[in-house]
């Protein structure tokens, strides 16, 4: 089961933040992305032709 | 006979003598058969003879070639797709054989001889053999070594543990589908199954560039082929024809099995979309081994798997709980990679060495050549220089993904 937390990344030229989510795979991997690239792949997923199949 | 000067006083008796003597001189032009020719005998005046000709044609097949040895000789045609080629060891000086061009092969990794994220994964997405996208449900994809096709390493297995669709993809990107728009192109692989298993071999295209392996996409029907029934015991060669329409800018194939029961395992191998409705010689999209890699790095790299403590890049802790990293890529990536794995990592400045947490890019700092990550830590001295390094594990890695 993977496990979404969101978190902080600093630009150290201009002192801006940005958020990114952190995506815990359980088994000490991890994936990092911007949260805007989190949500656009989110929202890409539910028109997803065809679709994945779903366990049966 | 008489002469141009003779005076003609007996019309019909000079006439049948000048013709006996026509008929005594072209004696030998006389005769013989029907398919005969006239032949030289000596280099004197009319000195001929009739001869039935040898250099009859030696062709007798579909395809054949007339040609040479020492005398008149026939090439039966070749097998479909293959190519002549002068070869001197041969009696004509000629030889078929199967077309090895390069780049015709526009399925990356589809001799499924890349693995940088690991053997063995029952997880959907980017999850084992690079650039196939694995819809994972009740399924474990890993590398296969035993049971694989003639000349190849590695194959994909597919094993189900309980009944489900064992489904896998590849997304083409528009710089390499376009060329595609609009012309026959033909899939073709090698399959085997524990069980005899219909799988479908699909083709999909997409008018979006550069369209998402999870993107929207609509199904090209197969003109020949779209099935291959994968049998016990052997691999079946399989190849299906598809038309693809010119507004066609993103192409994906897709490998679908419909419902298969549990415990049953499928094996794929030789993946290979070229043009034409022949399929050809299986050959790396990327024409050898390390070629093939730095296709694959276009779209993802990983560092790691090695050593306990695998350097990734060098930096300096900008903060007691950042370290801030260069990375370079081995080769320009697609895009700015959007994505970046991890597991297993520490910051270590020579005095301390502690985990990461957490990993993100430095504001915009990344592109397609290199990145400036930063590490979230803990326990570092501020602009003290850093080692991003595996944290004493063997599966330490750090990945960055640019996938469609």
């Amino acid at each position: 089961m993977e496990n979404i937390t969101y978190f902080q990344s600093l630009d150290t030229n201009t002192g801006e933040a940005t958020d990114w989510v952190l995506i815990d795979h359980g088994n000490e991997q991890f994936t990092s992305m911007l949260k805007s690239t989190y949500d656009e792949q989110q929202a890409q997923a539910e028109h997803f032709t065809p679709m994945i199949p779903s366990d049966e | 006979m008489p002469t141009s000067t003779s005076l003609v006083t007996n019309l019909p008796a000079d006439f049948n003598t000048f013709g006996q003597g026509v008929d005594t001189s072209m004696a030998q032009l006389k005769g013989g058969s029907t398919g005969q020719v006239l032949s030289k005998t000596s280099a004197t005046d009319m000195a001929f003879t009739w001869i039935t000709p040898t250099d009859q044609t030696p062709l007798t097949t579909k395809g054949d070639l007339f040609t040479f040895t020492t005398v008149d000789a026939r090439l039966a045609v070749g097998n479909n797709g293959e190519s002549l080629v002068s070869d001197s060891s041969t009696s004509t000086g000629l030889r078929y054989q199967g077309s090895m061009a390069a780049g015709k092969n526009i399925l990356i990794n589809g001799g499924f001889d890349i693995w940088q994220r690991g053997t063995s994964s029952a997880s959907t997405g980017y999850t084992t053999a690079d650039r196939w996208y694995m819809n994972a449900a009740t399924t474990t994809f890993s590398q296969e070594t035993t049971t694989v096709p003639t000349g190849v390493r590695y194959a994909l297995k597919a094993l189900t543990s309980g009944t489900t669709t064992v489904q896998f993809r590849q997304a083409v990107e528009t710089l390499n589908a376009i060329q595609f728009a609009g012309k026959t192109v033909v899939l073709s692989g090698e399959y085997q199954a524990s069980t005899t298993t219909t799988i479908q071999t699909k083709l999909f295209y997409s008018t979006s560039v550069d369209n998402s392996v999870t993107g929207s996409w609509t199904e090209i029907t197969a003109t020949t082929g779209g099935t291959v029934s994968a049998v016990s015991g052997s691999y079946t060669k399989s190849s299906s024809v598809f038309a693809v329409p010119s507004t066609a800018k993103s192409l994906m194939v897709l490998f679908d099995t419909g419902s298969v029961a549990s415990a049953v395992s499928l094996y794929y191998g030789k993946i290979q979309l070229e043009l034409g409705s022949v399929a050809t010689e299986f050959e790396r999209a990327g024409g050898t081994i390390q070629g093939e890699l730095a296709a694959c790095q276009r779209y993802y790299y990983r560092n790691g798997t090695g050593a306990g403590y695998q350097p990734m890049g060098f930096g300096l802790a900008s903060s007691s709980t950042n370290g801030m990293i260069m990375i370079n890529f081995p080769v320009p990536m697609r895009t700015s990679p959007a994505s970046i794995d991890f597991s297993t990592l520490q910051v270590n400045d020579t005095t301390v060495g502690t985990a990461v947490s957490a990993v993100a890019y430095s504001g915009s700092e990344y592109g397609t050549m290199s990145a400036v990550i930063n590490a979230t830590t803990s326990g570092m001295t501020t602009y003290r220089p850093v080692k991003l390094l595996a944290n004493n594990s063997a599966t330490g890695y750090l990945g960055f993904s640019a996938e469609l």
